[in-house]
């Protein structure tokens, strides 16, 4: 017995059978648990979405996977063509992953390097658009933005009242900035001043900008200030503001809604 | 004592894989900022370590002998992934805190040092009860390391508040240096001191005996 462990002929075999047998074992694991795995993601970016759509939670508070659930179910999800502002039918919005379309290129859409504020290059021909209405009423529109940011792609989700101009909220889902400065973009003090900021005049001129001078009050309510020691990132994500809301973005759609609303 | 009885109770304090044998540190330092982690850490090392020595054990008159470190880390490596894909299915927030290191039990030093060194010469059964062991010995360093520091960190235990913080009118103000990887340098520093006493060299010759001369000096 002793002498088989040193003869080719047996170390293949055994080698063969153990590689083989873990293989087997690993693959079917992995496909087995896939789907879990996966619906462990879904409930993670719904998080995000639900979280940035009902500012009455208390800061910090962590919704539990049941609560996401019940809450994202609440939420009426519909794709829109960013070139038309027209709803669209060609993808599932529930599936349709805005943050990872990007490696699909028939899905992209080239930017025009003037209008490439944020330094995207490329985007989406779809969006995902979530309303929040309470009965028949319309609450809150939330928009998933993104861009790229000091180090890393900025993902997050920019939400407006109901008159489509109004920012609501700014709730940010993944970035990779600098831990203790960059990630203050995440904090509740800078979040607070994007609240009620207007996005375009009542003559319907874009108008959201990062505030360079403390000279002009008179503009207070289309301001953004950035984060002194933070500046890169800070302004990465105002411009990303501007791209996604601007003409190039959500433009002709929230402006077709504005009007609507008013009527 | 019976043999059995100490292959369980002898890696828990004078055998301790962490503190005696010096084995499977980085994980200890990386893992015990909290005490959940640690103990979902703890329990997959446990169970993987188990699984690995009872399998490596049953191969052992199998497992050719020029290739036998790397049949014995694919069998390793085999279970750490499935343990790795349940936890992301079933505990993803753990799984993520965990991150890497669910990952690095592959190159776990005890693991493969248990397989190697035990497992290779010793039945199954055995086998399975110096995995438990040498499991349990280093769950009870993690859950040591990790308590001490989650309270001094933050004046909580398992996510309870067992010290009133100061800044909720307590008199606890956490120390910093406890969150931070450092502290775990210190902490496993100080028991691998405080174990010294009780392991006397001899005790380590000893261990090195196999099964059947150990069974015949009980």
């Amino acid at each position: 017995m002793a002498e088989k462990i040193f003869s080719t002929r047996h170390t293949i075999i055994v080698t063969l059978v153990i590689t083989i047998t873990c293989a087997i074992l690993v693959v079917a694991t992995s496909g087995l648990l896939k789907p879990r795995q996966l619906a462990w993601l879904a409930i993670e970016m719904n998080r995000s979405i639900v979280t940035a759509m009902a500012p009455s939670l208390v800061a910090g508070e962590i919704l539990t996977p049941a609560e996401v659930v019940e809450q994202f179910s609440q939420l009426d999800v519909l794709l829109i063509e960013l070139e038309t502002g027209e709803r669209s039918t060609a993808e599932d919005p529930l599936v349709y992953n805005i943050f990872t379309v990007g490696d699909n290129p028939d899905l992209q859409y080239k930017i025009p390097t003037s209008m490439d504020i944020a330094g995207l290059v490329n985007r989406p021909i779809f969006a995902p658009v979530y309303q929040l209405y309470d009965g028949a009423i319309l609450q809150r529109v939330g928009f998933p933005v993104y861009g790229p940011g000091m180090w890393s792609t900025i993902t997050g989700y920019i939400v407006l009242e109901r008159d489509y101009n109004t920012i609501s909220n700014i709730y940010f889902y993944q970035h990779g900035e600098t831990p203790g400065i960059g990630d203050q973009i995440e904090s509740q003090e800078w979040r607070q001043q994007w609240v009620g900021k207007k996005i375009r005049n009542e003559a319907g001129e874009f108008k959201l900008h990062q505030r360079k001078s403390t000279q002009d009050k008179d503009m207070d309510e289309y301001q953004i200030d950035a984060i002194s020691g933070a500046t890169v990132t800070s302004v990465s994500v105002i411009s990303m503001a501007q791209y996604w809301l601007g003409d190039d973005g959500y433009g002709l759609y929230l402006v077709r809604q504005r009007e609507e609303s008013r009527q | 004592m019976t043999y059995t009885s100490r292959l369980i109770s002898d890696p828990v304090i004078r055998q301790n894989p962490v503190t005696v044998q010096i084995l499977g540190v980085c994980s200890a330092l990386a893992v015990t900022r909290t005490l959940i982690p640690a103990i979902i850490m703890s329990v997959t090392l446990t169970l993987i370590l188990v699984m690995s020595n009872v399998i490596v054990s049953a191969l052992r008159h199998q497992l050719p002998q020029s290739i036998r470190l790397i049949l014995e880390m694919l069998i390793i490596a085999t279970g750490v992934t499935i343990a790795d894909e349940f936890l992301k299915a079933y505990m993803p927030d753990i799984a993520s805190t965990l991150s890497v290191f669910v990952g690095l039990i592959i190159t776990n030093c005890i693991v493969l040092g248990r397989a190697e060194a035990f497992a290779m010469h010793n039945p199954v059964l055995p086998s399975a009860m110096d995995g438990l062991g040498q499991g349990l010995g280093y769950s009870l360093i993690l859950v040591l390391v990790a308590s001490i520091r989650e309270l001094f960190g933050t004046g909580r235990l398992l996510g309870y508040q067992v010290f009133q913080l100061s800044a909720d009118n307590g008199w606890f103000s956490p120390l910093l240096i406890m969150s931070l990887p450092a502290s775990a340098f210190f902490i496993v520093a100080g028991l691998i001191w405080l174990s010294q006493p009780n392991n006397p060299r001899s005790l380590q010759a000893e261990w090195k005996l196999d099964y059947h001369t150990f069974r015949g000096k009980l």
